[in-house]
């Protein structure tokens, strides 16, 4: 087997499992996913022309497993707890907890965006492609690309602004 | 004439736009404040998103994953610090040494987002990224399946260290997520530290952590 397949693939890892991390919304799930299409591309390494992105083409098979999946996916659900307002702990812990948590709403308001506007949005803003980098991982035409890019982050938007979920500002942690 | 359509306005904020076309539109935002404000949250959901997974980045990878690559199946056995026993062409030395490094750091497949963790503490003697990701392991078990109070402990005698952590109480937080606060105690030879924090699950089933200020370090 050749050795720059395998060691661009070992430096890819933690971006395919960013990828899969923003595609299924789950850590287990994400790498599941991660898993098979290394699994897929072990097999098809003779099919990988060295000097071309290896990141486009396992985001490539990725996606396409990944769409292969969704009607067999299962959801995985995390606890939630009543929302209740108490007593604070110190200022700067509740700002970083709050932006913390801020974030944890934003990564669940990506998951729950449709697919094909979600796999744009991570490979542009997340991954860091270009249009027409995106536009050959997806084979869409690239005025596809911005269309559903466009729709995906102005949606975004309108939902973190109108929803209350994550404010903790003047909510406090409280014991029970 | 140029069109305000939500296709340009995104591409003009990505710098996808020839710079003609960019200096345009950049001109005719100043007069079009309906336009601007499309800007503006196409910069700001852009920015969100790239900061709601950045944290991934930094996690340990999962052995399973290390193991595909080092052409293993997902339930290949490990002896000692040799990772690949299986059938399937081995890589070349110096790849293997890196997949073999990067497998032995990282033995517990558990995941966390954490905080540059403002207080450091000296340790005798020991490596400390072994140590932190020894304590992550028990630390993931105990938020994840730990009744308040039950200390979950173990040791790793290759560097002389000792660990607990326990849950101390259960929190309530606003935006729904479940929060605990823990307190972690790690010795190695004669130093001992201990740490407070408060973990919460996110939706993915990872675990924000931060360290509150330290209970004292003993001796």
């Amino acid at each position: 087997m050749d050795d720059t397949f395998h060691r661009q693939l070992i430096a890819l890892l933690p971006r395919l499992r960013r990828f899969g991390r923003g595609l299924t919304g789950s850590v287990d799930d994400g790498d599941d996913l991660v898993q098979a299409a290394l699994e897929r591309a072990m097999s098809r390494s003779h099919q990988w022309t060295p000097g071309t992105r290896l990141d486009s083409w396992m985001f490539r098979i990725m996606q396409t497993m990944r769409l292969n999946d969704l009607t067999a996916s299962r959801r995985r659900h995390g606890n939630s707890q009543v929302l209740d307002p108490d007593n604070a702990t110190g200022g700067d812990l509740r700002d970083e907890l709050e932006s913390r948590l801020m974030l944890d709403h934003v990564r669940e308001q990506v998951a729950l965006l449709p697919e094909e506007q979600k796999s744009v949005l991570l490979l542009v803003c997340v991954e860091g492609l270009s249009y027409k980098e995106t536009a050959n991982t997806l084979d869409v035409p690239i005025g596809t690309v911005m269309s559903r890019l466009a729709r995906a982050r102005l949606s975004l938007q309108r939902t973190l602004e109108n929803s209350h979920g994550a404010k903790v500002s003047n909510r406090r942690l409280k014991s029970i | 004439m140029i069109s305000f359509d939500e296709s340009t306005l995104v591409a003009y904020v990505d710098g996808e736009l020839d710079p003609g076309t960019a200096n345009e539109i950049e001109r005719a935002l100043t007069q079009d404040a309906a336009a601007a404000e499309t800007v503006r949250a196409l910069r700001d959901s852009a920015s969100a998103v790239r900061r709601a997974f950045s944290g991934v980045i930094n996690e340990p990878i999962p052995e399973r994953l290390l193991r595909i690559v080092a052409g293993e199946s997902e339930h290949g056995t490990l002896a000692g610090r040799r990772p690949w026993l299986g059938s399937a062409p081995r890589p070349a030395f110096a790849l293997a040494a890196t997949i073999a490094f990067l497998m032995i750091g990282f033995g517990s497949g558990y995941y966390f987002h954490q905080a540059v963790d403002p207080y450091s503490y000296e340790i005798a003697s020991g490596e400390t990224d072994t140590e932190e990701v020894y304590s992550n392991d028990l630390l993931y078990k105990a938020l994840e399946k730990g009744a308040v109070g039950e200390e979950y402990s173990g040791e790793n005698t290759a560097v002389d260290a000792h660990g607990s952590v326990a849950v101390v109480q259960d929190l309530r937080v606003a935006s729904g997520h479940l929060c605990r606060e823990f307190r972690s105690v790690l010795r190695q030879g004669k130093a001992a530290r201990t740490k407070l924090g408060i973990g919460c699950r996110n939706r993915d089933g990872s675990w924000e952590t931060l360290f509150l200020q330290p209970e004292g370090a003993t001796k």
